[in-house]
């Protein structure tokens, strides 16, 4: 219950704040604004996929159930995710470089991403038995993460329209620190929302997994 | 020996239904002739499209076989016995792998030479496209069997299998036809070649053992 | 309240607001949908 309240607020507070208080960019003027859901979306498409990857990893050497869901209820957040990052980004492209698509490196790994994340989910929901379902997919997971560092990196091997990263760099960012804040603050924010959904759904898989089992009509008697 | 017995066993099998062999090759000249008919014949722009075309058409042609590269020995049980034989699973399904590339996109790649020519390609491009097919079409079987054998138990597996794998293969699709892309254009194209054959090798030494771990979660 | 802030926002431009609201329709669907198929869980383990 902690965190779904601590996501409404912290969601509230982030809006505001990139909304409102964050300046206009002198180049792009207001529509750079976009950048406060689309950078953090697209950060948390990768880093979830990330964890699923790892989740699956754990599934398959140590079969431990809850990695098994956590990859798999992981998978349609990110989803979500990327279909924001790319939503977003287009939304953006259009007053800032004229176009809604473009295939340069970064949009079409991110793309790639997409198509990687309908695999999961799809390859899970035609499995009928949960575990190997579960099973499945961790595979799945763990071999599309190779694409994570490429949609990372891509910006940088490949000169194209996309910009290149201002934050992940070692050295200082390299944006003003009034639009660097906003945007670090939508990211924990977007994180803290996937942590509070994944564990909702985390709870409802683990439900029907253990349905007629001792522990879950305890803690029912309880209250 | 153990080997060569498997190779021999899987070459019988395949060679019993020629049509194995022969439907993607069709499907490869036919699908190939649409594109200057249906596009235009311009001879520039079948140039400027050509390498492009001809790549997808292979990954189109092995896609169609992919579904049922494992599905038969599951089936049958073979792969069931396979399994609890104790023998390395990874190396039976290399050689599936290895003879069903053999015997299907080998005679594509053996054929691109002639499309080439049909497409308006310089000499060194189809040289090119050669070499970039020979390294490519095995990663296009390597990685689709991973995608395979996990779809190989589900009753409708073949609708779920391309949009598992065409992910995993736009890399070697983008490398492959800006390599030759690059070779008609007389630019330099070692670049593209050299990642190619790094896929494979990548492809070639670690899908095995994904491609053997998705079986044994198939076969629950 | 901010009301300046407000007047502001409402002159950002469709590009913006789309963004914004497509964003925050998904996430929202999303966490209705995740609590959802809990209360139906919670139901079903129950009985």
């Amino acid at each position: 219950m902690f965190l779904n309240t601590a996501t409404i607020i912290l969601f509230i507070i982030g809006l505001y704040w990139s909304l409102v208080i964050a300046p206009a960019d002198y180049q792009q003027g207001d529509v750079y604004r976009i950048i406060f859901i689309h950078v953090p979306a697209a950060w948390l498409s990768m880093a979830v996929y990330v964890i699923m990857a790892v989740a699956g990893t754990v599934t398959l050497i140590w079969r431990a159930k809850i990695a098994e869901i956590i990859c798999v209820q992981a998978a349609p957040v990110g989803l979500s995710f990327t279909v924001i990052a790319l939503v977003t980004g287009m939304l953006w492209g259009k007053p800032t470089w004229g176009t809604y698509w473009v295939w340069d490196a970064r949009l079409t790994s991110e793309l790639i991403l997409l198509f990687l994340y309908i695999g999961v989910v799809g390859l899970y929901k035609s499995i009928s038995d949960a575990r190997s379902a579960a099973r499945a997919c961790s595979i799945l997971s763990i071999v599309g993460v190779v694409n994570i560092p490429i949609i990372h990196f891509s910006v940088n091997w490949w000169n194209t329209l996309h910009q290149g990263a201002t934050v992940t760099k070692l050295s200082a960012p390299s944006a003003h620190s009034s639009m660097l804040y906003p945007l670090l603050f939508m990211g924990c924010t977007f994180f803290i929302y996937f942590v509070t959904i994944l564990f909702i759904r985390s709870r409802s898989d683990i439900l029907k997994r253990e349905r007629g089992k001792q522990w879950v009509q305890e803690i029912f008697n309880e209250f | 020996m153990f080997f060569m017995m498997l190779v021999k066993q899987d070459f019988l099998l395949i060679f019993r239904r020629k049509s194995d062999i022969l439907y993607p090759l069709f499907f490869y000249f036919l699908v190939l002739i649409l594109f200057p008919l249906g596009i235009s014949a311009d001879s520039q722009l079948l140039k400027e499209i050509g390498a492009g075309v001809i790549w997808i058409v292979s990954l189109l042609a092995t896609l169609i076989t992919l579904n049922e590269l494992f599905s038969r020995d599951f089936h049958d049980g073979t792969m069931e016995q396979f399994v609890i034989s104790g023998y390395s699973l990874e190396i039976f399904l290399t050689t599936k792998i290895l003879t069903r590339w053999l015997t299907t996109a080998l005679p594509l790649v053996l054929a691109s030479p002639f499309v080439g020519i049909v497409f308006n390609m310089p000499l060194n491009a189809i040289f090119v496209l050669f070499i970039s097919l020979i390294l490519g079409t095995p990663i296009f079987y390597f990685i689709g069997a991973i995608g395979s054998s996990l779809t190989v138990g589900l009753k409708r597996g073949g609708l779920l299998l391309p949009s598992i794998v065409m992910p995993l293969y736009i890399p070697t699709i983008v490398f492959g036809s800006s390599a030759v892309h690059a070779a008609v254009y007389d630019s330099s194209y070692n670049g593209q070649l050299a990642i190619l054959g790094a896929m494979l090798i990548l492809s070639v030494t670690i899908a095995p053992f994904a491609i053997a771990a998705s079986i044994r979660t198939s076969m629950e | 309240m901010n009301f300046d802030g407000l007047i502001e926002i409402s002159g950002y431009g469709a590009h913006v607001w789309s963004a914004y609201i497509i964003c925050l329709s998904i996430l929202i669907y999303n966490a209705i949908s995740a609590i959802k198929s809990y209360n139906t869980a919670r139901d079903a383990a129950k009985n």
